[in-house]
């Protein structure tokens, strides 16, 4: 059977692509919703901005465990 | 306006400085729990890819840890 | 069959490391890169020095463009970031942001349609300036062993926490934050001007195909390559500004107090 196309790179960086997704998404929700809960009742922002910064940070660690591990992971075609 | 609708207390870290904070702590932590934890594995002989992995995990919850007590009230 | 295409037309297909080099003018020394950073940087004197010539209370129009700048930096960034003590690093953030503006904006400059911030070379010697400056200013009012303690050690955790969260506080601070300076512009500069010369080169690479269907396609090959144009407009406006806020950030830190 004769090869007729061929793909070659690293297939890390389609790992880490896929895994850009979720976060991607996440990080979009949690923001619009505290943009949102701002808009709707602005004393509530000092207090909601706590969990901000705790769920971006959560959502994020998730983008960056697949951004590391593309870089780390040896290398097959 | 008289009056400032929006006061901000005199110490709070502005935005750009809290996100890039989160994210430079976070890959921080993950890179060096995920080094001593891959180092763990070839000094001990554990199977393979366990030691990064715990290292991450324990590196990015030390992080979050680290984000929580530095930004958050 | 891209490489057949390739043989018939004789275009740089598929764009690579090395168009990031252009020919050298006049021996290794001086290279397309070394006579845009000089036209930046006179371009910057001579706009500077001529608004600035006679200032009046009713500002002409470069003066009010000059002024603009100026107010911008020393009130959003260094006022906000910094409290008043930044007033002092004002002007320095406003030649920052008007040189890497200026920088980026030359990657779609005709004649020059490259940017200098896309060989690493140049964001590594902004960032280590940066890196240098808050580093001094923190020695500087706290004393050397006092602002490794308020810079690694975090008050009021139980100390086993300690073991994981001082190599985490270190790195962060003084590996992570000039790397991802300098990384954070190269890379934006540099996907800008690699995305370009696919949409270009990829569309001259398309007209040359023998089908009409392909030939036809290259027109919106052409058409994205002036939306990214436009697109680099806004990346290169926006990654000046975040260097510049960022680093305005690192020195307030820098200079703040113990909580």
């Amino acid at each position: 059977m004769s090869v007729l196309a061929e793909i070659s790179g690293n297939i890390n960086s389609i790992g880490y692509g896929l895994a850009a997704i979720g976060p991607g998404i996440g990080v979009a929700i949690v923001f619009a919703s505290y943009i949102q809960s701002s808009a709707r009742q602005p004393e509530s922002a000092g207090f909601n901005r706590t969990w901000l910064v705790l769920g971006f940070a959560l959502v994020e660690a998730l983008a960056l465990f697949g951004l590391v591990l593309a870089f780390a992971l040896p290398s097959g075609s | 306006m008289a009056d400032d609708l929006h006061p901000r207390k005199p110490d709070e870290p502005s935005s750009e400085g809290v996100a890039g904070a989160v994210v430079g702590y976070l890959l921080a932590g993950i890179v060096v729990w995920g080094f001593l934890g891959w180092l763990a594995e070839r000094w001990f002989g554990l199977p393979e890819g366990i030691g990064i992995a715990t290292g991450m995990m324990v590196g990015a919850a030390g992080a979050i840890y680290l984000i929580m007590k530095r930004l958050g009230t | 069959m891209s490489g057949q295409v390739l043989v018939a037309a004789g275009l740089p297909w598929p764009p690579a490391v090395g168009d990031f080099f252009p020919p050298n003018v006049a021996g290794p020394w001086v290279t397309k890169f070394t006579i845009m950073v000089w036209l930046a940087v006179a371009l910057l004197i001579v706009f500077f020095a001529v608004s600035y010539r006679s200032p009046k209370l009713v500002p002409s129009r470069m003066q009010w463009v000059a002024d603009s700048i100026y107010g911008l930096m020393r009130d959003s960034v260094a006022r906000e970031q910094m409290g008043e003590v930044g007033v002092r690093f004002a002007p320095y953030l406003t030649v920052l942001f008007s040189f890497i503006v200026l920088t980026n904006l030359f990657g779609i400059v005709p004649l020059l349609q490259i940017s200098p911030n896309s060989h690493i070379a140049y964001p590594i010697v902004l960032a280590a300036v940066t890196y240098v400056l808050y580093l001094s200013i923190g020695v500087r009012k706290h004393g050397f062993f006092k602002y490794m303690k308020m810079s690694l050690i975090l008050p009021g955790i139980p100390w086993p926490m300690h073991i994981l969260v001082v190599p985490i506080e270190f790195l962060q601070n003084f590996i992570n934050r000039p790397v991802t300076l300098a990384v954070r512009l190269f890379a934006n500069m540099f996907a800008g001007h690699l995305i370009l010369l696919v949409f270009t080169v990829g569309g001259f690479v398309l007209l040359a195909s023998d089908n009409i269907f392909i030939q036809a396609t290259s027109f919106f090959s052409f058409v994205m390559a002036i939306l990214m144009a436009f697109f680099e407009v806004l990346v290169a406006l926006l990654q000046a500004y975040v260097f510049v806020v960022l680093t305005a950030n690192y020195m307030g830190t820098a200079l703040a107090d113990e909580h």
